[in-house]
């Protein structure tokens, strides 16, 4: 039996991506709070829960993981409110 | 035209075609596009197209009516063509809800200012101030607006069940407006909660809840605002209050404060392609937009006799530029006031919204 795995660690995370192929660097997802469930292109945020799937080359983790899941403790504490609200408010593609 | 167009060009291609279409449909094509103007009221892009191109002559005379059916513009007084950034659609479209149904829509307040002794919970002094200029200007945008005064955690939920079970299908958009003491509960779409008077809390999750497609299908794909002014912290407000006048602190009155302004991290650079985004797993909570006095576990700053910074701001904001401005762009303008005001010393508050529109939103206002 392998010891069970604790998100919370990056680098535990980023281990998650080590056979996918995912259009964002992975780094900057595991980063972002993100690990793989092995599924397409989905990720999972250790902290919130958060699932975000569909992602396109030009996307920011941070940016996504602000606009879906603005709630989220991990998010606020790495980047800050003031991050999240410009997110939340920033001119948008209605 | 092409339907799709708007969806795959921007609006500089849409123009080239345009002046492309003209060019290669004769000498008589530009002339009858300026007529096309004049009939449908356009002098002011008319008058701008003949200055710039002043050898082109339109020929009244030649006019197209004959073969092409027009149809008869509203009458337009001669200033009125001239508005330009203030007239604005107000049909439901792709980028603007619709927000023109009269009355807009309902709004209720709640009101929490006393709360029973064993919660230890202050009083809200300056609480009232703040509902009455939140009743007033939710009817001057034409909301049919409804006070509860100090609701217990049971009534709140109560209040919001009657509003959820109400028929909005006359009404564009639906605004709920909580005044309380406020903690934090995590969530990660809308955290933080307010609380009844007895002490016991609702948490923002639960208090859109109510209102979301499944639950009120009248409001379905309209707007729903929530305004919520409370402390995020757990603390007891005491020391949260303000005297009057160091709730209006001067910027760069002196040199000192001014060190103490937040730098903000515009370092950040944010994207603004126009390229598909990354979608949720889980359904997103759609049109809804919470607009918090402050984040989630900060405290919030009232004053007692002007009320508080949040709602002082939101309302001035509101009344300067309800007429032109859509929602997220003044909550904008509110977070930037509101955190010049906080940049006093040690008091910093950055209002929060979590917003999850699929559209602008533009109140309605009595010209």
């Amino acid at each position: 039996h392998r010891k069970p795995v604790n998100m919370q660690n990056l680098d535990e995370r980023l281990n998650t991506f080590a056979r996918v192929q995912h259009p964002i660097d992975h780094e900057l997802l595991a980063k972002a709070g993100f690990y793989s469930k092995g599924e397409g292109d989905e990720v999972i945020c250790f902290r919130c829960g958060g699932g975000l799937k569909d992602w396109d080359p030009e996307d920011n983790p941070w940016e996504e993981h602000a606009k879906y899941y603005p709630g989220c403790s991990f998010l606020l504490s790495e980047k800050g409110q003031e991050f999240v609200n410009t997110i939340q408010l920033q001119e948008r593609k209605y | 035209m092409c339907p799709g167009r708007q969806n795959c060009e921007t609006k500089r291609d849409q123009a080239r075609k345009l002046v492309k279409d003209l060019e290669s449909r004769g000498e008589d094509a530009f002339s009858a596009f300026l007529e096309g103007l004049r009939v449908t009221g356009q002098q002011n892009l008319l008058e701008l197209l003949q200055k710039t191109a002043p050898r082109v002559h339109f020929h009244p005379g030649k006019s197209t009516e004959a073969g092409y059916p027009l149809i008869q513009p509203h009458p337009l007084s001669p200033d009125e063509g001239v508005k330009g950034p203030e007239v604005r659609p107000r049909r439901d479209s792709i980028q603007y809800y619709k927000m023109d149904a009269r009355p807009c829509g309902l709004c209720l307040i709640i009101n929490n200012v006393e709360f029973e002794p064993k919660t230890e919970l202050s009083i809200r002094k300056g609480s009232n101030v703040d509902c009455d200029k939140l009743e007033k200007r939710f009817k001057s945008l034409n909301f049919v607006v409804e006070v509860r005064t100090n609701l217990k955690q049971r009534q709140i939920k109560s209040e919001l069940s009657a509003l959820s079970r109400k028929d909005h299908s006359i009404y564009d958009c639906c605004v709920v407006v909580i005044l309380s003491h406020g903690t934090e509960v995590s969530h990660n779409r809308f955290p933080g909660a307010v609380f009844g008077v007895d002490g016991n809390h609702v948490s923002v999750q639960e208090i859109t809840n109510y209102l979301n497609g499944q639950n009120c299908p009248s409001l379905q794909g309209k707007p729903k605002i929530f305004f919520i002014q409370a402390c995020g912290g757990g603390e007891k407000d005491i020391g949260f209050e303000v005297s009057p006048d160091e709730a209006k602190p001067s910027i760069g009155g002196d040199g000192d404060q001014t060190d103490a302004i937040p730098i903000s991290s515009s370092s950040e650079s944010l994207s603004t392609s126009d390229e598909i985004d990354a979608r949720a797993t889980l359904p997103t909570p759609s049109d809804i937009l919470v607009s918090y006095s402050t984040f989630p576990g900060y405290v919030s700053w009232r004053a007692t006799v002007s009320g508080s910074w949040y709602v002082e701001v939101l309302d001035n904001i509101l009344k300067k530029h309800a007429a032109t401005l859509d929602l997220t762009t003044m909550l904008t303008l509110v977070n930037d006031e509101v955190s010049q005001n906080s940049a006093k010393g040690l008091y910093k508050q950055m209002p929060g919204s979590f917003n999850f529109l699929r559209k602008h939103v533009y109140f309605q206002t009595s010209e």
